[in-house]
């Protein structure tokens, strides 16, 4: 595997000189910043010229070579072949027949699937459903979330045909891949039953305004008040957690408050029960420990990849870097920060995380 | 490692899911990936029993898996013998877990983990919950068919209330066509082909049909059944006397008893089915309401019966309320006519008083002149105590004839008040204090406000009269007073007469009013003055009545209405 950063045309000409020379090259993974989205389309015709498959996305920030990115394009090379579908999710009814089709059409041995997914896509939940359902426990699932984070449905997906609005894209692959996921939040409040949603809204907790029973409860805990700190910046400390058996838990992050609704990024059920949770650097980054050293276990793989989420950016600002550093150990790290992470190694059924550490190695 | 809180939520929020979804696809398609997710489970399948078939496999390449088909038998086997609500087995190091889902089938989960004992244990009862709710999901047709006899009852029991309705709000005058038309409505609802009311006469013992509805193409019989005889349906009678219906559910079935059993009687008449049930008014059986079906078998549930009888207790109360209604206008006809007599007969008499009276003062006034010129003719011949004879002769001529005059008043009150006017209740009693001779000590103070008002002003002004004259001549005070005022209501105006006489026994309050009523011994009063006031206000619409206490005086009221 190698990587490329590109910032410029020249180094876009370069890097593809360089990649069209290498024959062990068969795929392209391509990670564009939302600040340089505006380049996609002629990337994808540079990229086309390449006669190589490519799938990728536009995501907040990348992270070329242990740095943190707003800006370029991060190109990972794939010495396997990846054959990649665009899945799209305009169609509630028609996700299962999509993916269907794909599965009858791909490598019999294939193992591995990228997923990038468009982060504000309202049928996220039925599309993850719908991969696990077809796919199973035989595959790896690893990608994120997609978008932008000015929170505007973007054209967020792509592949050699093209870039797509709400949509995901699966890029399948035979490939041993190794996962490590934390995240490092633990609860802070007793378990609260969400009364009232509407899409991924919650309206009401415990029979109450969800907006007041929140801030109740972290203003409380931070000695904070939202209407000083504004709400994201309190927010971003404080998610949502929903409890597995096992104690798994499965963050959600709550972004903002719409219409006196709680919006978050991805679904919590009506009927769930959900727990307050809180972090600091230490845990967090002992989550980032905790997914390295999942990942690597035992074994010497050369390569390391994340994908972490955004928003522990958006909280630990340019301690950011600790993450990285920790991640990276004594290799060189490229990664893409998402609006929602999937990594699976088919132990359990698949689901979003948000607020969590993917790291891939192989 | 779950804690117990969070694990009921995590049990909670799973149930909350299964009862939010209705179908039997939903719920399958829905909740178990859920329940996967929440177990942290690889793979979960649902079986059913009705042919064993996998209802749902995720993911859909686990029935790929070759330990699966062996899987599956290991564990339907494991049920069918009835042995297991739950089963846990380990197939290379992975573990599975079969649930019963109620009656409906099972669940069978597949874990890289084993499960806790407890959870284990647990995840029993969800199975159960999520098995209950598949079972009547997919048992969707029984429940409609419950849910049609539901319908169906409601619905017939709408009809009941209609026909209710309809004989409670329905002019009675044609109540035998509402009959009729409410055994056509119950018949066709209950798929007979006839539907009749028969009444028993335990005078003559005989039984008839008083209504019938047939179906097209069904006879009718109600011509072939007046006056049967009561002992050739024994059997109708003894379960109507218990207050039973009589049901036979199929006639071909009956007992073969010869040419008078009852299935000699019911088959000529095509009857296949039958139930007549007791109409019983008043706790005395009066006869039944019967349904005959003709075309088909029916079988009648224990509701439809139960709402039979509630049929045959309206007709009773719609046939008894035309009874009472019969009764009712005939006390009317009855009251009517004494009134008409009764009024005629006090017209004669009021005629006849007005007659005697008026015929009386000629002949009075007669000998009131011929005593006066025998006096004048021999006023020096006659002595003192003749002459004093003479006196006495004129005081009661001349009580004989106030009498005459005032009985003369009484009974021309409804005749000669037909002048109205509008005029000032002052002026009346003015006229009337003109009229009457007030002795000096009366003190006599009249509001000058009393009202204006319409009506006969001579009448008004006999009201007065007779009410300050009783004032003046029942008191003793020795500073008699008569007070004359009026107040003012929306409807009415309320005029007293107050004096500070002698006053009233409270008994006699009311009979004061009687005609020729006279507490005391009053040479000069008829005893017609306040019957006369009385009704003179209450021809206009008016009540007059008194308060009194006695030796401190009386107060008599009277109100005008204002239109």
């Amino acid at each position: 595997m190698s990587s490329y950063y590109l910032n410029s045309p020249l180094e876009i000409k370069n890097a593809l000189q360089s990649i069209q020379n290498d024959v062990s090259i068969q795929s392209l993974m391509v990670c564009v910043t939302d600040k340089s989205r505006s380049a996609v389309a002629s990337l994808i015709d540079d990229l086309n010229s390449l006669q190589l498959p490519f799938f990728g996305g536009i995501f907040p920030e990348i992270i070329f070579e242990n740095k943190r990115q707003q800006e370029g394009v991060l190109i990972i090379t794939l010495d396997y072949k990846v054959d990649n579908y665009i899945v799209k999710l305009d169609d509630e009814a028609e996700i299962g027949n999509q993916i269907e089709h794909i599965c009858d059409t791909i490598q019999p041995n294939a193992n591995t699937t990228w997923v990038y997914v468009d982060c504000f896509s309202s049928n996220k939940t039925v599309f993850i459903e719908s991969l696990y359902q077809n796919l199973g426990y035989t595959f790896t699932y690893v990608g994120g979330g997609a978008g932008s984070l000015s929170f505007e449905q973007i054209p967020s997906v792509f592949n050699n045909s093209g870039i797509y609005k709400n949509a995901a894209i699966l890029a399948f692959a035979t490939t041993n891949l190794s996962l490590g996921v934390a995240h490092g939040w633990s609860p802070i409040s007793e378990n609260l039953k969400v009364t009232k949603t509407n899409g991924n809204n919650i309206i009401s907790i415990d029979w109450k305004p969800a907006v007041d029973v929140y801030t109740a409860i972290v203003e409380q805990h931070s000695n904070s008040k939202f209407e000083e700190q504004g709400f994201f910046e309190l927010a971003k400390s404080y998610p949502l957690g929903m409890v597995k058996v096992g104690g798994d838990i499965i963050v959600r992050d709550p972004i903002m408050i719409q219409d006196d609704e709680l919006v978050i990024v991805d679904k919590v059920n009506e009927g769930e029960f959900v727990q307050i949770l809180n972090g600091d650097m230490n845990s967090l980054l002992s989550g980032a420990k905790n997914a390295k050293l999942l990942a690597h276990g035992t074994s010497n793989n050369k390569n390391v990849f994340c994908i972490d989420c955004i928003s522990r950016v958006l909280y630990m600002n340019d301690d950011f870097q600790d993450e990285i550093d920790i991640i990276k150990g004594n290799q060189t790290l490229n990664g893409v920060l998402t609006i929602g992470e999937i990594a699976n190694n088919s132990q359990t059924f698949l689901e979003i995380f948000n607020k969590t550490t993917v790291v891939i190695t192989w | 490692m779950v804690n117990t809180i969070d694990f009921n939520s995590i049990l909670l929020s799973l149930i909350y899911k299964i009862s939010s979804l209705k179908t039997e696809e939903e719920l399958i398609k829905k909740a178990t990936p859920d329940i996967l997710k929440k177990f942290n489970c690889f793979a979960g399948v649902v079986v059913s029993f009705s042919n064993n078939e996998e209802k749902i496999i995720i993911p859909k390449n686990f029935s790929n898996n070759p330990k699966w088909v062996s899987l599956k038998e290991q564990i339907l086997s494991k049920f069918q013998q009835k042995q297991f609500d739950k089963y846990e087995t380990v197939e290379d190091e992975d573990y599975y877990y079969a649930f019963r889902l109620s009656k409906y089938g099972l669940l069978i989960l597949g874990s890289s983990q084993r499960f806790e004992e407890g959870l284990f244990h647990e995840m029993y009862n969800l199975a159960e919950y999520f098995g209950k709710n598949l079972t009547n999901a997919a048992f969707g047709l029984e429940r409609l068919e419950k849910d049609k006899i539901i319908a169906q009852q409601i619905q017939l029991q709408d009809l009941l209330i209609q026909i209710s309705t309809k004989y409670i709000n329905a002019d009675l005058s044609d109540i035998n066509g509402m009959i009729n038309q409410s055994l056509k409505q119950m018949g066709e609802f209950v798929e007979a082909d006839r539907s009749y009311i028969f009444d028993y006469d335990f005078v003559k013992s005989t039984t008839s049909i008083t209504h019938e509805w047939c179906a097209d193409g069904i006879e009718p019989e109600i011509h072939n059944l007046q006056e049967t005889p009561i002992e050739f349906i024994p059997q109708w009678l003894e379960f109507h006397k218990k207050g039973m219906a009589f049901y036979v559910e199929d006639v071909s079935k009956l007992p073969d008893e010869g040419e008078f059993g009852l299935r000699a009687i019911l088959e000529p008449q095509g009857i296949q089915s039958l139930i007549a049930i007791p109409m019983i008014k008043a706790g005395e059986l009066i006869g039944f309401v019967g349904f005959d079906s003709v075309k088909k078998l029916f079988n009648y549930s224990e509701n439809e019966k139960n709402i039979l009888f509630v049929f045959a207790n309206m007709l009773v109360n719609v046939i008894q309320r035309k009874e009472n209604e019969e009764r009712i206008k005939e006390q009317e006809e009855k009251k009517e006519i004494l009134l008409q007599n009764l009024e005629k007969q006090n017209k004669e008499l009021s005629d006849y008083a007005h007659a005697v009276s008026h015929d009386l003062k000629a002949p009075l006034r007669n000998i009131n002149a011929l005593i006066n010129w025998i006096k004048e003719d021999n006023v020096d011949k006659f002595d003192d105590q003749t002459l004093e004879s003479f006196d006495m002769m004129f005081q009661n001529l001349e009580k004989m004839d106030h009498l005459i005059i005032t009985i003369l008043d009484y009974s021309s009150i409804d005749k000669i008040d037909t002048v109205s006017t509008n005029f000032n209740l002052n002026e009346a009693v003015n006229d009337c204090l003109n009229k009457l001779e007030i002795p000096s000590n009366f003190k006599i103070i009249v509001s000058d406000a009393l009202p204006n008002v319409h009506g006969n002003k001579q009448r008004m002004t006999q009201v007065f009269q007779n009410l300050v004259q009783n004032a003046i001549d029942y008191n003793e005070s020795d500073t008699p007073l008569i007070e004359i005022d009026c107040v003012e209501n929306e409807a009415f105006y309320t005029i007293h007469v107050k004096d500070n006489g002698i006053g009233i026994k409270k008994e006699y309050t009311d009979k004061i009013f009687d005609s020729f009523m006279k507490l005391h011994n009053n040479f000069n009063s008829a005893g017609l003055g306040l019957s006369i006031a009385k009704r003179i206000i209450e021809s206009k619409g008016g009540k007059i009545w008194v308060e009194s206490e006695e030796n401190k005086g009386s107060t008599f009221y009277f109100t005008i209405p204002k239109n």
